[in-house]
């Protein structure tokens, strides 16, 4: 691993009576895309936006690139790029208009800017749509506009605050192809979604939060680890009686079992040949059964596993 | 960094066809309407002149007195004849000649008053027009110059007569400031009330600006915020990239109106400078506005909308009258309302040679501006995002 370059220690944040962030520690290193995930209300907007200092905070100490941070620290802002959930871009100014506009906040230089804006409308391929104005735009077009504008100026540490939020398929695979040629070309990523997949698919190392606490941190595989579940079986199966139920539990490494008429669904913990075992019941009670599936570990079951899974609406 | 920010300032401002129908299209289809409306009929106050009138007054006190009277409001101050009169013989032959159609109106005494006889149509029947008007206002100046040189006829030895002719002419004794070429009537009035309200528009954009430069307002304002830009040079730069266009827009909507007869008088750098302060003024108090409360964008873009208006209101925009009432009920909220300093500027250049009232004017401008400006920064500085 590279060189750290976020370092966040004891941040606290209160909004009046909620505690949105206590003593949150977090620390990101050089070429990493680091996942940010969490339930809504955990904290993860109130972090990113403390990192960029948008947002003051009670206690504790935030540094980027060893620096520490504060709102007029330009020095770390221009290695800073950032795209946001909600698009924001101008709807008087063309794509290359706007991009243009955000590019120069941070480069002064004509002809580099130029150059830089260019490289971000091929990156985002939205070669063809340059004088379109953003009104005339899809909606995934307009996220890869928004993604251009916040990484134009080629920045060392880009932050990704669920960008693929209503994106179809298509653009979604074009948004996270372009993240990890982002992060391949050098800059460190931080990326927040309730897509567990994606996350899945891109991060290298994944933080969950709730509560305003780091409850888990690793890497997908460590994460997986956490939890008790190593593999899950479902199988289309009828007529199974209590009495199989019973005597299915009883197999090595089942720790519970489902059935709802026509689906059997067997959850394992550990063990290398769950699967022949319980093929081998079945075969041996004659159950009539179908299609027989067997499922690792998701991120998403690590995630409601670790989080619980009653709903949040509070948004922090 | 600063032209960058200006140049595309420019560019959005030029492109916001809300912000340039409000401050430009609004104010120039306004003042078309008025001068439409309202010029068509004020040009009719032309005709008050040459008013054939016949006179039939019995009683000799009555007679003595309006005779002096009449002689001296007949002739205006231009040397114009405002009325032609017929002295008839008799009321019949005096009504005759109404009826005829050949006088507008008759003056006659009744119990020692003088009284104004019109066609049916007219004074009686609350279908009086202009040349009635004029008609009932000579019997009113009449008893009220009566009256007061009666009561001083009572106290001193001076001629009633001589008290009459003095107070019902055009006043030579009378030191009457130098005026400057420009016109001074209610009706330009509503013209001045009309830029101060474009001027006021601006803070529409002045919201805007506000809106885009904060971060807990704007996903725009947090972006920019996170960028290698200091908050206080966009925001100038987007505050001046506004200013001109507006501005652009103000004297452009003067130069229509006056291509189309209005006359704003011929001081114009003086007057270009007050356009200018004013929609300065304009931003500044969007400026504000945008800065001062926790209320969300269409709430805010309420209260500027409604500021605006009761502000031109109050200057007597829609009521000609408003501007005086305010100024005897309420002066210091005069001398406090951007929208009542605009359109009383514009009156001071036009009534008065020195331009002491306007540099007075200007400075409260000035003040008034800039106390918004830091009230609006420092309220912004101040805030801590409860929640982005």
């Amino acid at each position: 691993m590279g060189e750290t370059v976020v370092k966040i220690e004891n941040l606290v944040k209160r909004y009046k009576e909620t505690l949105a962030l206590d003593h949150f520690n977090l620390d990101i290193k050089e070429g990493e895309i680091f996942g940010l995930l969490g339930p809504n209300g955990s904290g993860k907007t109130t972090t990113i936006n403390c990192i960029l200092s948008l947002l003051s905070y009670d206690k504790g100490d935030i540094e980027i690139f060893g620096r520490k941070m504060s709102y007029d620290n330009y020095e770390v802002k221009r290695n800073i790029g950032v795209v946001m959930q909600n698009v924001a871009v101008y709807d008087e100014l063309t794509v290359y208009e706007n991009i243009d506009f955000f590019c120069g906040l941070y480069i002064h230089d004509k002809e580099t800017r130029k150059k830089y804006v260019d490289e971000a409308i091929d990156f985002v391929g939205l070669n063809d749509f340059r004088k379109y104005f953003p009104k005339k735009l899809s909606g995934g077009l307009l996220r890869r506009l928004n993604i251009a504008c916040g990484i134009a100026h080629k920045p060392k540490l880009i932050i990704f605050d669920e960008p693929t939020v209503a994106v179809d398929p298509q653009s979604r695979n074009k948004i996270l192809e372009g993240i990890q040629q982002l992060n391949a070309d050098g800059a460190t990523i931080i990326y927040t979604s309730h897509y567990m997949e994606e996350v899945e698919q891109i991060c290298t190392r994944i933080a969950i939060m709730d509560k305003g606490k780091k409850i888990a941190l690793g890497t997908k595989d460590e994460l997986k680890k956490l939890i008790k579940n190593t593999e899950t079986i479902i199988i289309e199966a009828v007529g199974i009686s209590d009495e199989n139920k019973r005597e299915l539990g009883e197999l090595n490494h089942v720790y519970e079992v489902l059935y709802d008429g026509s689906r059997l669904t067997l959850k394992c913990s550990g063990g290398k040949h769950n699967l022949i075992q319980v093929l081998d019941y079945i075969n041996k009670h004659d159950i009539p059964s179908g299609r027989v599936y067997s499922e690792l570990p998701t991120l998403n079951d690590v995630f409601l596993e670790i989080t619980g899974k009653e709903l949040r609406d509070r948004e922090v | 960094m600063f032209w960058h920010n200006f140049k595309y300032n420019l560019l959005i401002i030029l492109r916001d066809k809300a912000q340039i129908f409000w401050s430009f299209i609004f104010v120039i289809a306004l003042g078309t309407l008025f001068q439409v409306t309202f010029g068509n009929a004020y040009s009719k106050s032309e005709l008050v002149r040459d008013l054939d009138v016949a006179v039939y007054i019995e009683d000799e006190n009555v007679s003595y007195i309006f005779d002096n009277f009449i002689a001296n409001i007949s002739i205006s101050g231009d040397g114009e004849k405002l009325l032609n009169i017929t002295y008839a013989d008799s009321i019949d032959e005096a009504a005759g000649l109404l009826d005829d159609k050949k006088v507008r109106g008759v003056f006659y005494s009744e119990d020692n008053e003088l009284k104004l006889m019109v066609r049916a149509a007219g004074l009686n029947q609350g279908g009086m027009d202009i040349q009635d008007g004029i008609l009932a206002s000579v019997v009113t100046d009449y008893h009220q110059i009566f009256t007061v040189a009666d009561a001083i006829n009572k106290k001193t030895d001076i001629n009633p007569l001589s008290l009459i002719g003095l107070m019902s002419s055009n006043g030579d004794n009378n030191t009457e400031k130098v005026i400057a070429d420009g016109k001074m009537d209610a009706f330009t009035e509503y013209f001045y009330n009309l830029i101060a309200m474009g001027c006021l528009f601006a803070s529409f954009t002045g919201l805007a600006i506000t809106k885009y430069s904060q971060a807990n307002l704007s996903t725009l304002g947090a972006r920019k915020c996170v960028a290698q830009t200091s908050t206080f040079a966009s925001t100038t730069a987007a505050l001046l990239a506004n200013l001109l266009i507006l501005y652009i827009c103000e004297i452009l909507a003067m130069v229509y109106l006056t291509i189309i007869g209005v006359d704003f008088g011929d001081k114009l750098w003086q007057m270009a400078l007050l356009v200018l302060i004013g929609t300065w003024t304009g931003l500044s108090m969007g400026y504000f506005i945008g800065s001062i409360s926790k209320l969300n964008q269409n709430a805010k873009e309420g209260i500027a909308v409604g500021v605006s208006l009761t502000l031109c209101f109050l200057s007597g925009l829609m009521i000609a009258d408003m501007k005086f009432i305010m100024k005897e009920k309420c002066p210091l909220f005069n001398k406090l309302n951007p929208a009542a300093l605009i359109s009383d500027t514009f009156y001071a250049l036009n009534v008065y040679q020195e331009n002491t009232q306007y540099m007075k004017n200007i400075l409260s401008l000035l003040v008034i501006s800039v106390v918004f400006v830091i009230a609006g920064t420092l309220i912004g500085r101040r805030r801590t995002y409860a929640s982005i």
